[in-house]
């Protein structure tokens, strides 16, 4: 990989986002190391720095804020999200979605801004050195094509990881500090949806936080993940609903959002709307799980397309038939 | 048949746990020699293409670059697990004109750092010329269809080394077509026999190539000692063959190269090959004059060492009113790959390992391997069992709901039985515990009521069912070395070393055959020591790699173990003014039977031994051929000719919950009833039983090598499946005790004729659960909902 | 960046060579000879190079070998039982649980982690503990009961 790369470890933030700086474009930030480390090995990134986040204190815990809300430092390990019995108050999709990520011993490195922060991934992409040599580089390794799309030199990797889906349906905001400052935005604008550089942020930016909204009254969360085998693998789709409920439990207000579906998390707004003022769907809703599958839009990367839409379907109704359960489990 | 012995037959704790629970267990991949380089191999990027020219001159001047090594180092050279007069070896050590296959070994390099030779790879300027490929067995054999091999070169095949008839000429003989193998069998009146049948049907089964994946990756470390002679640790599966190979790969006499002893991490049958970067290890570390270790990556080891076939099945099958057979056709296609690999052993073995389950009267059956330019296929688990057993029951299961009989009464009026002798090689079925098997499967498994009960049977979203099949595995054929030798060499303490040759690579031969070393030798299974798995130091061995570790080391180490205790008793003859058939010998003494006080430990024979006649401090010796009365070794193509002495059965049944809503496939229990003769140690064998089924599992519903125009998209252990803890099902390890009259104890095979019986039974039982049948491997949710969804279309 | 760093490995302080980009399973085997963690993967798809660190699986292969500073890290090498093996060990030996061996240390690691922390795990808790660690030998049926041994066993010693 490479003698010449450096390694630091800054004990604080400020220290750790001036190292990334002083590399512009070479710097990487490395937290729990489960995706950059892969990614080192396969030849996919080149970096000049690893900057690391050993010594930081800060930013690794979960705690409820004033207001009722969640903050969870950015670096707080996956294991330490998923058992937080502050996360589980405020958010069961998020605990949920941290405990069926990867695997036990991923999850003791891997940290939710890690996670947060996965690049998407694409079976022409990851891939070592070796096997892309049978083919010209495709367009997120610098080349000219992309081989999953047939249709238009557009990168369609896929966006994979676990939580953000469970953060957007709870409302999550994101707070990134780089050599500026510091600024907060709603998770979702930090995926521009291109597969290609599927975050929209500077690289010397780092997310510090993530922030969630106090739980409203009669509000609950859930995370359905999708895989073949129980552990390890990513999803094929992972579905997070959050739903409010009204006075005669019927849906006052949903968020739904996938993941492992385009190449940034997707909130079905449109099917989030027709849920409103209706009873909460069946898990069994045969209409729904079709609608669901009719609303993702073109699949790429999927080893069985219809089967895929069909699970997009049944997740959705699972996440909003279990956040509807908590939903009536919480305080009025 | 007693049954009550010490030391065999026990659930006892084995002998290589203790090491291996600590981490003390050598690997090759552990072993640190000083100077030792690190080995790597350039390999094709293209499935078929010529090479133009080979450039590795920059790579040669790169610090830290100690040797390289290309095809021309190696002109001519070639190796194949099938190396006979009809099918020489095909396998260019490192490429010679062309490469054909992606992952084709085209040079090697070994360096001071894994970082130099990787570096030096890159700097190794081949030109290629793409040539059209074919990645299809139907592409294969349409006419005009580009050659894989344009040539087959006949040469001094091992087999001629090995004793048999050569073909008369050596010049390369231009070949025709991409068929790499035929097996052709046929016997008794097919047409009369279909004419005579009440209902005939026929059905076609696809199953997709999978991986070995055992958890040790291949790994070779090679050097030469100052006496000229080749040392290696070698992931391995059978030492001696392997040692025989790489002698005559690199022109050195077999008592030059020594195998030494490693642990092996699993092998499955993916290990016993002769590999290219195992003899590139050797001829590396003969240029730099240094130890080279070669460690494939994970992906090398998935994709460019062996895999399983992919094969397509179709049984027509002519049954009688009582649903007993009265002929079958049988057309089996393999795509062997970019080079033979075992294809015309597996279009055998799939007769071979099929006929002695069900009687057939009548039978054409024709197997046919194919070369594309897809990675090599070689022997997994079972070898062309678990697919031909997969098309067989499933397609007796349809003729069980055609003619209204329980699929189970089907299997027991076509089952075999002792004594029935195969048509084609006259093998005698000495012990046959496939009724019993079946009926124990089917007791253990509820059969009965689980396959007419409603109430276990459904909820509105998951549907349960069960299903059953059975299979037949062999005990060692004829194969290089032909047999097994051990010693039993007594310590002066009583105790015993036992040398035998055998590779420890989990199946846990190291335990079993201790055990039957001190049952015979009548002392604890702590006195025996062990010496296996070298060359050097142990006597030739069959290897673990036909089924035959029992069965004919087995018995070698047995007859070892009583030609000490013959030497032992004799000598308590003399010293104690007895007659032999008065004395016995029991927990490390002899003594008179019924006076045990009138007797002598074996310290104290071996110190007389020693002291007063003339020296001898016993060993023993001991022998067996596998197979006594073959010729040197069956025909595959004709089938003709003896096989093995004892075959194992297995019936297998499988419990299953149907996700009507997803398609996923829960399994929740298996129940194998295994004929494996006796359990030289029953703990063994249930762990061999619950492995088999793992991974038969992982077969049937979720793994593949998802590969595409001959390039896996799946060369890793995150995208290719292998089963994970949390998906274990209840398993039930039941044994059937036939007590076969040739083996040790009368122990036949066990570690691989658990495969074959779990696909048959799964997709069977998926049917008796949702209605739907899948063809094809693996059963994946998506296939099971698209059929479901059919199946409602239909309905409606 | 080649360094020499201090690593805590099994109780000691040692010292080895590192590049950045040097794994931690890089430098227990090649630098400290302590090759009881193998590379079945080198992705972290396979749980055979699991050591523990503070007390916690992780994959080796995906740590840095800088990034194992500070922290304590335990391979199947150090872990000890009173007079010989550990429980966890014993429990594998005695169940059956080991065949090719090479996947035993990391899941051994995993286990002892698990019940360090929870010695009364149910069957879900168990599983999910072993589910990054793939065996190809056992069809995973004796580690379980080695588990549940493990487990029983403690409880009639407590």
């Amino acid at each position: 990989m490479g003698d010449a790369i450096e390694y630091c470890a800054p004990e604080g933030l400020e220290g750790v986002v001036r190292a990334l700086a002083e590399r512009p474009g070479a710097g990487v930030l490395l937290a729990g190391g489960t995706g950059l480390v892969p990614a080192l090995k396969r030849g996919l990134l080149r970096a000049e720095r690893l900057v690391s986040v050993r010594a930081l204190r800060s930013h690794r815990d979960a705690a409820r804020t004033p207001d009722g809300g969640l903050s969870v430092g950015a670096f707080a390990t996956l294991r330490e999200v998923a058992s937080s019995t502050a996360v589980r108050a405020v958010s069961p999709a998020l605990a949920e979605a941290a405990q069926q990520t990867a695997s036990p011993a991923l999850r003791n490195r891997a940290t939710l801004g890690g996670n947060v922060c996965l690049d998407a991934r694409c079976w022409y992409y990851d891939q070592s050195e070796r096997w892309r040599a049978s083919r010209a580089p495709c367009l997120k390794a610098g080349g000219e094509r992309c081989y999953a799309n047939q249709r238009e030199k557009r990168c369609v990797a896929l966006f994979s990881a676990d939580t953000p889906a469970a953060l957007i349906a709870c409302g999550a905001r994101a707070r990134l500090r780089g050599p500026g400052g510091e600024r907060t935005l709603p998770l979702e604008s930090l995926y521009s949806g291109d597969g290609l550089a599927p975050l929209a942020k500077q690289s010397d930016e780092i997310v510090t936080e993530i922030e969630l909204p106090a739980s409203a009254p009669r509000s609950g969360s859930a995370y359905e993940k999708w895989r073949e085998r129980d552990s390890i693998e990513f999803p094929v789709v992972g579905a997070a609903a959050w739903l409010r409920l009204g006075a005669g439990d019927e849906v006052a207000e949903a968020r739904i959002a996938l993941t492992g579906v385009h190449s940034g998390p997707l909130r079905l707004g449109e099917l989030e709307s027709s849920l409103a003022s209706r009873p909460v769907p069946d898990a069994g809703d045969r209409d729904l799980h079709e609608r669901v599958g009719r609303s993702l839009g073109r699949l790429y990367l999927a080893e069985a397309v219809p089967h895929k839409r069909h699970i997009a379907g049944v997740c959705v109704a699972a996440a909003l038939s279990r956040a509807a359960a908590h939903a009536v489990r919480s305080a009025p | 048949m007693s049954e009550s012995y010490s030391v065999v037959g026990r659930p006892l704790a084995r002998v290589d746990a203790a090491e291996k629970v600590t981490g003390a267990a050598i690997y090759t991949s552990d072993v640190r020699l000083p100077g030792m380089l690190h080995g790597r191999v350039l390999r094709s990027p293209h499935a078929h293409a010529r090479i133009v020219s080979i450039d590795a001159s920059r790579a040669d001047r790169l610090k830290g670059v100690r040797a390289i090594v290309t095809g021309a180092d190696v002109p001519g050279l070639r190796v194949s697990f099938v190396d006979t007069p009809k099918y020489p070896a095909d396998e260019p050590v490192f490429a010679q004109d062309k490469v054909r296959y992606i992952g084709d070994e085209v040079a090697a390099v070994a360096a001071e750092t894994a970082e130099a030779a990787a570096e030096a790879l890159g700097l190794i300027r081949v030109e290629y010329e793409p040539l059209p490929a074919v990645f299809s067995v139907e592409a294969a054999l349409k006419s005009g269809a580009p050659l894989v091999h344009e040539f087959d070169y006949p040469g001094k095949t091992v087999w001629e080394d090995w004793g048999a008839q050569g073909r008369a000429g050596a010049q390369p003989v231009a070949r025709r077509d991409n068929v790499a193998a035929r097996t052709f069998v046929a016997f008794g009146d097919l047409e009369a026999g279909f004419a005579r049948a009440h209902h005939v049907r026929e059905d076609s089964v696809e199953v997709a190539p999978v991986a070995h994946a055992p958890l040790e990756p291949h790994a070779a470390l090679a050097w030469w000692d100052a006496s000229g002679k080749l040392n290696l640790h070698v992931a391995s599966m059978g030492i001696f063959y392997k040692r025989f190979v790489l002698a005559k790969a690199l022109g050195v006499p077999v008592s030059q190269v020594r195998i030494l002893k490693s642990f092996v991490g699993g092998a499955f049958g993916g290990k016993i090959d002769v590999f290219p970067h195992e003899i590139g290890a050797a001829l590396l570390a003969r240029k730099a004059a240094r130890p080279v270790r070669m460690e494939l990556s994970r992906e090398e080891s998935l994709v460019a060492t062996r895999m399983d076939f992919h094969a397509q099945v179709r049984v027509k099958t002519g049954v009688d009113r009582d649903g007993r057979i009265t002929a079958q056709d049988i057309r089996l296609v393999v795509d062997t790959g970019a080079y033979r690999g075992t294809g015309p052993v597996v279009v055998f073995l799939c007769y071979s390992y099929n006929i002695p389950v069900y009687r057939v009267p009548a039978l054409r059956y024709e197997g046919l391997a194919v070369y594309t330019n897809n990675p090599i296929k070689g022997p997994k688990r079972g070898h062309g069992a678990p697919f031909i057993r997969f098309a067989v029951d499933t397609h007796m299961d349809r003729l069980a709901e055609d003619l209204g009989i329980d699929m189970v009464e089907l299997m027991r009026r076509n089952a075999r039985e002792a004594g029935e002798v195969m048509p084609t090689s006259g093998d005698v079925l000495k012990s046959c515990g496939l009724k019993e098997a079946i009926d124990a499967a089917a007791r253990d498994g509820s059969w009965s009521t689980k396959r007419r009960s409603s109430d276990w049977k459904a909820s509105a979203r998951y549907k349960r069912g069960v299903g059953m099949s059975a299979c037949s595995m062999f005990s060692g054929s004829p194969y290089y070395p032909f047999g097994s030798a051990a010693i039993v060499k007594m310590h002066d303490d009583g105790g015993a070393t036992l040398f035998a040759g055998t590779v420890e690579m989990g199946q846990g031969s190291e335990t079993t055959l201790s055990q039957v070393a001190a049952e015979e030798l009548a002392v604890p299974l702590s006195d025996i020591r062990l010496v296996a798995g070298d060359t050097e130091l142990t006597p030739i061995e069959f290897g673990s790699f036909l089924s035959g570790g029992a069965f004919v080391t087995g018995k070698a180490v047995r007859a070892a173990a009583a030609d000490a205790k013959r030497q032992l008793v004799e000598m308590a003859e003399r010293l104690l003014e007895a007659d032999r058939g008065d004395l016995e010998a029991r927990d490390k003494r002899v003594s008179v039977k019924g006076a045990p006080q009138r007797g002598l430990s074996y310290a104290q024979i071996i110190a007389e031994s020693v002291k007063r006649s003339g020296g001898d401090p016993i060993i023993g010796k001991g022998f067996f051929k596998s197979v006594a009365d073959a010729q040197l070794h069956p025909s595959l193509a004709s089938a003709k000719g003896r096989w093995t002495e004892a075959y194992g059965f297995a019936a297998q049944l499988a419990e299953v919950e149907v996700d009507t809503w997803t398609g996923r496939v829960h399994v929740l229990r298996v129940v194998t009833y295994h004929d494996c003769g006796y359990p030289l140690n029953p703990q063994i064998v249930e762990g061999q039983i619950e492995g088999c089924v793992s991974m038969a599992l992982g077969q049937t519903l979720a793994e593949r090598v998802d590969l595409r125009e001959g390039q896996a998209f799946n060369p890793d252990l995150l995208g290719y499946r292998l089963p994970l803890a949390c998906g274990t099902p209840e398993m039930v390890s039941g044994m059937i005790h036939t007590h076969d009259p040739g083996g040790p104890f009368g122990a036949k095979e066990v570690g691989e004729g658990a495969v074959s019986g779990v696909m048959a039974a799964v997709a069977n039982a998926v049917h008796d659960a949702v209605g739907v049948r899948i063809a094809s491997l693996p059963i994946t949710p998506a296939k099971v909902l698209a059929a479901l969804e059919r199946a409602a279309r239909g309905a409606r | 960046m080649k360094q020499l760093i201090e690593l805590n490995v099994n109780g000691q302080t040692r010292d080895v060579v590192a590049r950045a980009t040097d794994t931690l399973l890089d430098v227990l085997r090649d630098g400290l000879g302590l090759t009881g963690a193998k590379r079945g993967c080198d992705l972290g798809a396979c749980g055979a190079c699991t050591v523990l660190a503070d007390g916690r699986p992780v994959n080796a292969c995906l740590v840095l070998a800088f990034e194992a500073v500070g922290s304590e890290i335990v391979t199947i090498e150090g872990l000890k039982g009173a007079g010989g093996l550990h429980p966890v060990q014993q429990a594998f030996v005695e169940a059956g649980a080991v065949q090719c061996g090479f996947c035993t240390p990391g899941q051994v690691l995993a286990v002892a982690a698990l019940l360090a922390e929870c010695p009364d795990p149910d069957e879900a808790r168990i599983r999910e503990a072993l589910s990054g660690n793939v065996c190809r030998c056992t069809g995973y049926v004796k580690v379980l009961d080695a588990v549940r041994n493990a487990v029983r066993g403690a409880k009639g010693s407590a």
